[in-house]
């Protein structure tokens, strides 16, 4: 008889906290759905919406400070959007281009500006910004299930999605924040300027990781399957002593990948531009500031004119 | 393994389900086998330094109450005693402390202008060899001085000292509390189950609502102390504090919650230390099975406070000493367990002139009370330095930055993120715990509470856990040592 109530009562508690996650989970994801800035949330959120956008921009900070979409669709003619975020790399850009892919994106072009060093590996809780997302893309819930052994199982639980965004969240619908319009930031003018080299004096790692690379011909192949022709980029670094060895290593098997998966790839670098050997075109020794930013936009919108069907210069 | 993993949870469970599914007589022998696999986990080749032990001690204290049977001399028990010392202590010196006495050795001839030359061991610190080489020391003594009769049955103490609840950091139990334990049979019980549930669920929302985030912020200030300043510094104490107290009390909140649902009850090991009004008190609240044991044998065997006041401190500063170091082969440790030592003393020594000043200065109960666990947080906060602080200069750095002897003061260094989710928590635990010091038990309360307040408090703590905690978070701080 006490086995059974013991039973019960258990069976109850599970229901209940069954209930509980839902009710949860449909609150936050209706506030998630609300929130257009913030980059803990709501970037990927208005990112993902963009999906008339003709050209699509990935990455991360340098993607975000270093791509302007306004100047592209000036040179271009096509609309753009950067949908890069700071501190994110490829399997961010993936997680974010299969959710545009699946919501029936109009985009032409795919631009991701690498960081060489994802080809190494990158932090698997990086992706979980994406978790609201879960159940939306396959190619999402692949690489959310990927970042641990238990993660398919704990990505169930609805309210789990939302870990540790909570407060950003609130942060974001309580105070107005600017849009984040075509996704291009600027390095504010008044940051004092960092070129310590030491910043950029990164060494290649051993061998690649085959699973990154592979997540870099996925990104390749989801674009192409679809029609969209896909660019890699790397733009320039402030590196005085010379190029750093990891992108030594890094760049001809990115220039590879591409040849094999028919994407374009595309180093504008200062062995490209010989002004960003100037340093008046930096912010600190990884990001170009206002007027760098605007020299690699005209130049990267040069190299892709010839790959857009119709474009001028094809 | 870790206990806040969800690969404890399968390892847990399944352990569970098969204990309460076998026969008594092969319990012992499922959770053996568990806890070596729980062990091995770490690093396969250290079960060895368990199995040392466990051999070690098992025959001599067989020896030891063989020789008290057959009335032999007390020297030849000594020389048994002795024995268990010297394999249990030398396996801590050569794994844990070699490193450290060597560095020493090697500053101090260079000092001296004098030659040492030994090589350096190049060995990985076996996780929780503190721990266990402490409980089987424990049971050696207790067998020497004849007031526990030895296990029989290898099995049985094998378990005692590899139990895996408390195999890493503890509680370091008593062989006279867990053996009689571990023969008794258990039966299944569903008021134990959700007691230990509550309880592990309490110790996980501690370690990573709580000791995961703080550790974030802690973290990024003292590994990076030239690029904060002093208001960072004291934030990034009072933090430690907290993160400190979270991670170990979470650890044994899941230890106990763990060893109750398979039926054992393992010792209390912290009774809200911070609510201490002196130190004395919080050495009686703060890893109460650490501070016990080297009361019974250490501070104790040392003379403890029988051979007057001079004495007294003597003992109560070696003992804290030598407390320090079983933390870790550092300076940063010995002064550490220093400073505890002296606090003691002076917490002693001055306790009747304080007392007198309260009392003439008409401050009442209340404020004297509160003014006193300030002044003892304060100063454990201010022991944490050192205990947290990769080296000694660092640990100065601090010190006398916060003292205003460095850098000048700023706005500190401040992450939302961390303020926001980890405030939250420690909002919860200070609650929690002055419910407990005024009040009583939560968990106590909760069971005389109607059924949908119950289930609602777990529900909280479970979503708390699943929305706030930190999805990657950090080692246990104490399996360091």
């Amino acid at each position: 008889m006490q086995s059974r109530r013991v039973l019960l009562l258990a069976l109850l508690f599970l229901a209940g906290a069954f209930a509980v996650d839902r009710v949860l989970g449909l609150l936050l994801a209706s506030a998630f759905e609300r929130l257009e800035t913030g980059e803990q949330a709501g970037l990927a959120n208005y990112g993902v919406r963009q999906t008339d956008a003709e050209i699509v921009v990935f990455g991360s900070s340098r993607a975000v400070f270093h791509v302007d979409p306004a100047l592209l669709e000036e040179a271009l003619g096509l609309s753009a959007f950067n949908a890069g975020a700071p501190g994110q790399g490829i399997a961010y850009a993936r997680g974010i281009q299969s959710l545009l892919l699946e919501r029936g994106s109009r985009a032409r072009l795919f631009l991701l500006q690498v960081d060489p060093k994802d080809l190494w590996g990158s932090d698997p809780a990086l992706i979980q910004r994406l978790a609201p997302f879960y159940g939306e893309s396959p190619a999402l819930d692949a690489l959310l299930e990927s970042a641990s052994p238990m993660a398919p199982f704990k990505l169930q639980v609805a309210t789990y999605r939302y870990n540790s965004m909570v407060f950003p969240m609130l942060a974001n619908l309580l105070r107005e924040r600017p849009s984040p319009g075509n996704g291009y930031r600027v390095i504010p003018a008044d940051r004092p300027q960092d070129l310590n080299p030491r910043h950029e004096e990164a060494g290649a790692p051993g061998p690649i990781r085959e699973d990154m690379s592979a997540l870099f011909a996925d990104f390749i192949r989801a674009g192409r399957v679809r029609g969209v022709q896909v660019a890699l980029v790397d733009g320039p670094r402030w590196t005085p002593r010379g190029p750093r060895a990891i992108d030594l290593a890094a760049h001809p098997h990115l220039e590879s990948l591409a040849r094999e998966h028919g994407a374009e790839w595309i180093l504008l670098d200062a062995s490209a531009e010989p002004r960003f050997a100037e340093s008046r075109y930096f912010a600190d020794s990884a990001h170009l500031n206002r007027e760098g930013a605007a020299i690699f936009s005209q130049r990267l919108a040069e190299r892709l004119a010839p790959l857009v069907p119709g474009l001028p210069g094809e | 393994m870790l206990f806040n993993s969800a690969g404890y949870l399968l390892f847990f469970l399944a352990v569970a389900a098969l204990h309460f599914a076998l026969p008594h007589r092969y319990r012992w022998l499922l959770l053996l086998l568990a806890s070596y696999w729980f062990y091995m986990s770490w690093n396969v080749a250290y079960i060895a330094l368990i199995l040392v032990s466990t051999f070690v001690d098992y025959f001599v204290a067989r020896a030891l109450a063989g020789s008290r049977e057959r009335g032999h001399e007390p020297r030849r028990r000594r020389l048994l005693l002795l024995t268990s010392l010297c394999a249990n202590l030398g396996l801590l010196f050569v794994f844990k402390y070699w490193g450290f006495f060597n560095d020493s050795m090697r500053a101090l001839a260079e000092a001296l202008s004098l030659h040492w030359e030994l090589p350096d061991l190049d060995v990985l610190l076996p996780v929780g060899i503190s721990f266990y080489t402490f409980q089987t020391l424990g049971y050696t003594i207790e067998v020497y001085r004849g007031t526990l009769q030895p296990e029989r049955h290898l099995g049985r103490f094998a378990l005692y000292v590899a139990l895996f609840p408390q195999l890493v950091a503890g509680p370091i139990e008593r062989a006279s509390r867990l053996l009689p334990q571990i023969r008794a049979e258990h039966a299944l019980d569903w008021n134990r189950v959700v007691s230990g549930a509550q309880l592990f669920a309490w110790g996980l929302f501690k370690k990573v609502v709580i000791a995961d985030r703080v550790s974030l912020y802690v973290d990024a200030v003292y590994g990076n102390l030239d690029f904060h300043d002093p208001s960072s510094y004291l934030l990034a104490t009072y933090l430690f504090a907290f993160q400190i107290y979270c991670d170990f009390s979470g650890y044994t909140d899941m230890a106990i919650g763990s060893a109750r649902i398979l039926g054992f009850d393992l010792m209390e090991n912290f009774r809200r230390p911070y609510f201490s009004t002196s130190m004395t008190e919080f050495w009686r609240r703060w890893h109460i099975s650490l501070s016990t044991w080297l009361r019974d044998y250490l501070y104790i065997p040392l003379g403890g406070n029988r051979h007057g006041v001079a004495a007294t401190y003597r003992n109560l500063l070696v003992t804290m000493l030598l407390g320090g170091l079983w933390h870790g082969a550092s300076w940063n440790f010995v002064i550490w367990g220093a400073f505890h030592g002296v606090l003691l003393g002076l917490s002693r020594a001055t306790l009747p002139l304080r007392d007198r000043v309260y009392l003439r200065a008409g401050v009442p109960g209340w404020l004297r009370d509160g003014l006193r666990m300030a002044i003892t947080f304060h100063l454990a906060c201010l022991g944490w330095v050192f205990f947290r602080a990769e080296t000694l200069a660092d640990s100065l750095q601090i010190v006398g930055g916060i003292a205003g002897l460095g850098a000048a003061w700023s706005k500190p260094f401040v992450d939302p993120d961390v303020f926001a989710n980890a405030g939250l928590g420690i909002l919860v635990l200070l609650c929690v715990h002055v419910f407990q010091e005024r009040i009583g038990g939560v968990r106590e309360s909760l069971t005389r509470a109607p059924l949908l307040l119950r289930f609602a408090a777990v529900y909280a703590l479970l979503v708390a856990i699943s929305l706030f905690g930190v999805e990657a978070g950090a080692q246990f701080i104490y399996f360091q040592f």
